[in-house]
């Protein structure tokens, strides 16, 4: 099974970004932030499968809701960092977003995962709000993480396990984003699911053109 | 001669094999110190105490940048996260990788060749 990172990389030099998750066991990467971050073509091509993502970053719930609509249509993946909870109640109440990724400081409450579940809105985890953190930050940030995984497994809304890298640096195995997961309270089957590709190849044929809606595709 | 413990008292073992990526080698005694540190961090004296961790000294490959430690299989997720969060020796970015969990050092070696 393909696996896939979704990161905020630095995608100036694609082949050397690309070689290193290889290298690392990943299948492909969604580059979200791909609007501002092309790669230069001189520095070559990436080696592994590169699907084009983007991030909504507003802390205002109507800024959210149009950006996501208008993006919607261009990109693969479309992603929310809530800066405020209204920015992230709104990410969940619109299901042209894919992913919400809380902020270190917001919260993610039941109301907003029961949204996030009837809307297919997967909530997401990232790696890197660990690694660049220490002592009582960190301690902080994974007792919130826990209590949202807490939430996303009662209410059997969907997730993602991401690394979030900023830099090729970031990257982080598959098999560290499962433990990752199983220390979050997981099960193996969900966090495979949660770093695979489902969530690119659904967007691609909804993007394909032959997709009307759920169950209605013209041939 | 008299038994001090039962061999079936053993206390169970896994041995994790990573991979060291770096721009330059990184010498043994810096990558102890970091993963002990980053362990001991995550996990707490208890934990750590726990864990029964310990990085196996004469499996380090300098060159290669490969090596093995030892931990309580209870404690596997816990080490693989607390390796992932190294993220910096000295003046060197680098990034462990785990290859493989296994129950002796035999096959964990098969993973490092």
């Amino acid at each position: 099974m393909r696996m896939y990172d979704y990161c905020i990389l630095d995608f100036s030099d694609p082949a050397a970004v690309s070689d290193k998750a290889a290298k690392l066991g990943w299948g492909g990467l969604c580059v979200l932030d791909a609007e501002s971050r092309e790669g230069s073509k001189e520095k070559g091509k990436p080696c592994i499968d590169v699907a084009k993502g983007t991030i909504i970053e507003a802390d205002k719930a109507a800024t959210v809701r149009r950006e996501a609509l208008k993006r919607r249509r261009v990109f693969e993946v479309v992603a929310v960092r809530g800066l405020s909870d209204e920015a992230n109640r709104a990410a969940v109440e619109a299901p042209a977003a894919d992913i919400l990724l809380p902020g270190d400081d917001s919260r993610v409450d039941y109301v907003m995962v029961k949204l996030a579940k009837k809307n297919s809105v997967s909530i997401g985890f990232e790696f890197r709000q660990l690694l660049q953190s220490s002592g009582e930050d960190r301690s902080r940030i994974f007792s919130r993480m826990r209590a949202t995984a807490k939430l996303v497994r009662k209410f059997g809304a969907s997730f993602v396990i991401t690394s979030g890298a900023m830099s090729e640096w970031d990257l982080r195995a598959p098999s560290e984003l499962i433990a990752f997961g199983r220390v979050l309270g997981f099960e193996t089957p969900g966090i495979t699911k949660a770093i695979s590709a489902w969530l690119i190849e659904r967007n691609r044929k909804r993007l394909g053109g032959k997709w009307v809606m759920p169950g209605v595709e013209v041939e | 001669m008299k038994l001090k413990r039962l061999p079936s008292m053993r206390e169970k073992r896994h041995y994790v094999t990573f991979r060291l990526h770096s721009n330059n080698p990184v010498m043994y005694s810096e990558m102890k110190g970091a993963v002990m540190n980053s362990v001991l961090n995550w996990l707490g004296e208890g934990g750590f105490s726990a864990a029964r961790c310990r990085i196996i000294k004469n499996l380090w490959d300098h060159r290669r940048q490969v090596g093995m430690m030892e931990c309580s299989p209870a404690s596997v997720d816990d080490i693989k996260l607390a390796l992932a969060l190294v993220h910096q020796i000295g003046d060197e970015r680098v990034i462990f990788q785990v290859t493989r969990v296994s129950g002796t050092i035999k096959s964990g070696k098969a993973k490092m060749k």
